[in-house]
């Protein structure tokens, strides 16, 4: 065990705060999670619980004025976050990459798919010729499932569907073998069909690189689907992480819990009313003290409203910042006292 | 009449076709022919892919479009009617109503609340000028008891006619999207993916709602959405669209459980399900390709360029709709062998 191999990601209480007129924002406050190669990865949360700006800070993507102002980002070893300007340019793209929930912003209108996906190249292999990067080019088309290569290549963004450009982003990506995939809510914008197209993309891909995927995103559906392990993230904070069987047999934070019972099932035998998580979500500038789920948790007690719980292991792998767990916790010790 | 009495809304072949510049024919065919009812207190679901037509329907149902052609009738009165030719063009002139009092009865939920609220006015205004077109309240007070009601009614502070959309999170602001619909007191409600925008945890509060508001008031819905589980869950019947036409209709269990028509069963199958075992033994059916063009769509069955069990005959006849099951419809030629 002397010479582990350093994991594919890990993530020490990395916090991101946005410093904006009205005060500063605490986005992401202090999460902690790793990940390995060939593993799936799902963040889930809703907009703004700081689940896209967790992966910005992976790629050193973080928009002005927000800042890392704490944590660690080691990837295969070395330190992201201080790499230089180069090192980061370099290390974007060839070796981690991202892609998004629209592809048509992050597509070029005025240059052909072929002209992108050849410049995505050779913007990190120098030396490749340019009738090689073109070759390259055609087999990422064909193995992200794109017919007609020769002629697609020629084509322009508004000329390729939702669920192509979507493919043409994902080849962009993959184009220069990186180990780990960011993937920013990439089926958000598409059709379900078109999303099972994706989805059983991604995992065939997946399998043939062995490359790591971050899946970003709000459809439980979804991470279901691809993900080997879940981080559940509420107003900056990963409440409840673990195993994907775990996180939706087991359940064991309130709000993975109230999304869970909140969403209606397609495969649902007889009609049962929603039962919703109540209240409205938590306002960044002026996060209340204490779990910041609180206010809206059916299972609230005075502790939750004064201090953030700290992380239980509820299982092998699975950890949650709920302090019922921690009263569980207490409660099974004491009876194991007597 | 006497058997259409409890049908709220009868719509046929109703026919919506937007002229293209430039292009000629008829443009694009945004939908082609579409037959259905709603009965009076039931919420019938639309569902489809981006494109298919579900919202220039339920937009037509109300003519907030002009219909190209059919027929539109709501409890009892003709709203239009251009009955088609054999030959598929109108045969004579159309006849149309005056809709401003139907306006009142009918009405719609929009998407997207921050595009579909006025953001120079008060919630207080937005509420109070659909009490004002149609002359709803005596006297000032009455008006403005009415606009407090109502913010009550959709779960909002009534302290807060003053404000201003952009002072509402998403979710507050579609109740005010809401409370705007109401503010009429209609009997008909065209939804129109009203949660689609919303953050999961939200979409619940609003489906509860919608619910509560529709046993209280004795509301008829039509609910369009793509999510085919919200659909499915507060839908007692759903009708799938594709590119244009519908393919099927039926009760929503039903439908869910014996799908007749290939789309549907595709469609069924790439509905993600929250629960990973499940979803690692479900066998899936993915389509290929994407969607054509309503501008060019193809010849016969319009989904043939996709069904995986197409035959000659779809590419060439179009299906007809017809009732396969009592309360079960579909446009299919796999079902007539």
């Amino acid at each position: 065990m002397s010479e582990q191999k350093p994991k594919l990601l890990e993530v020490k209480d990395l916090k991101v705060s946005f410093f904006t007129p009205a005060g500063e924002v605490k986005a992401v406050g202090g999460i902690s999670y790793d990940l390995d190669y060939g593993e799936v990865m799902g963040v889930v949360g809703e907009s703004g619980s700081g689940k896209s700006q967790e992966a910005y800070a992976i790629m050193g993507l973080l928009q002005q004025p927000g800042k890392v102002i704490g944590g660690s980002i080691t990837f295969e070893g070395e330190d992201v976050l201080h790499f230089s300007k180069e090192q980061m340019t370099s290390f974007r793209g060839s070796r981690v990459a991202m892609i998004f929930q629209n592809p048509m912003t992050c597509l070029n209108p005025v240059y052909t798919i072929g002209n992108q996906l050849v410049e995505a190249l050779r913007a990190h292999d120098k030396s490749i010729s340019a009738e090689d990067a073109r070759k390259r080019a055609m087999e990422m088309m064909e193995m992200v499932g794109i017919n007609n290569v020769e002629k697609r290549m020629k084509q322009y963004p508004h000329e390729f569907s939702g669920g192509m450009r979507q493919r043409v982003m994902i080849a962009m990506g993959l184009i220069c073998h990186p180990q780990l995939l960011i993937a920013d809510e990439p089926t958000t914008a598409l059709d379900v069909t078109i999303q099972a197209q994706i989805l059983e993309l991604m995992k065939d891909l997946q399998k043939k690189t062995g490359m790591g995927i971050i899946f970003i995103t709000h459809n439980l559906g979804v991470v279901a689907d691809i993900c080997d392990k879940v981080s559940v993230m509420y107003a900056g904070r990963i409440v409840e992480q673990g195993p994907v069987d775990d996180i939706f047999y087991h359940a064991a934070h309130p709000y993975t819990l109230g999304l869970l019972r909140s969403m209606p099932r397609v495969d649902a035998e007889s009609y049962e009313r929603l039962i919703p998580i109540e209240g409205t979500p938590v306002d960044m500038l002026n996060p209340p003290e204490g779990c910041p789920f609180a206010p809206r948790c059916e299972h609230c007690m005075k502790i939750c409203l004064k201090k953030m719980p700290p992380y239980v292991e509820v299982g092998e792998k699975h950890r949650s910042a709920c302090w019922l767990r921690v009263q569980e916790r207490l409660n099974r010790e004491e009876s194991a006292d007597e | 009449m006497n058997k259409n009495e409890k049908h709220l809304l009868e719509v046929t072949s109703l026919r919506k076709y937007f002229p293209v510049k430039g292009v000629k024919g008829p443009g694009v065919q945004a939908v082609q022919d579409v037959s259905f009812f709603i009965r009076k207190g039931e919420t019938l679901g639309l569902v489809g892919e981006s494109g298919c037509g579900k919202t220039t329907l339920g937009r037509t149902v109300l003519r907030l479009h002009e219909p190209t052609g059919g027929r539109i009738v709501y409890d009892g009165e003709v709203l239009y009617d251009n009955p088609l030719g054999p030959d598929g063009k109108p045969e004579g002139k159309a006849k149309a109503v005056n809709m401003l009092p139907y306006r009142r009865k009918m009405q719609i939920i929009f998407q997207d609340p921050s595009a579909s609220l006025d953001p120079r006015m008060t919630v207080g205004e937005i509420i109070g000028e659909a009490i004002d077109i149609h002359k709803l309240a005596a006297s000032k007070k009455d008006r403005s008891d009415m606009i407090k009601e109502l913010l009550a009614r959709v779960g909002l502070n009534t302290e807060h006619t003053n404000r201003y959309p952009h002072e509402f999170s998403g979710g507050q602001q579609q109740r005010v999207g809401i409370a705007r619909a109401l503010a009429v007191k209609p009997e008909f409600i065209v939804c129109d993916e009203p949660i689609s925008a919303l953050d999961v945890s939200i979409q619940s509060q609003v489906v509860n709602m919608l619910e509560d508001m529709q046993q209280d008031l004795g509301l008829t819905y039509l609910f369009i959405a793509h999510d085919l589980s919200v659909v499915r869950h507060i839908s007692s019947r759903i009708g799938v669209m594709y590119l244009g036409t519908m393919v099927e209709l039926g009760e929503s269990y039903e439908l869910n459980r014996h799908p007749l028509h290939p789309y549907t069963q595709t469609l069924l199958s790439a509905v993600p399900v929250p629960d990973p075992q499940l979803s690692r033994s479900r066998h899936r059916i993915v389509l290929q390709g994407d969607i054509p063009s309503p501008m060019n769509p193809p010849s016969g069955c319009r989904f043939h360029t996709r069904c995986p069990y197409a035959t000659e005959r779809c590419s060439q006849e179009a299906p007809r709709f017809k009732e396969h099951e009592p309360g079960h419809w579909a446009a299919c030629h796999l079902l007539d062998s």
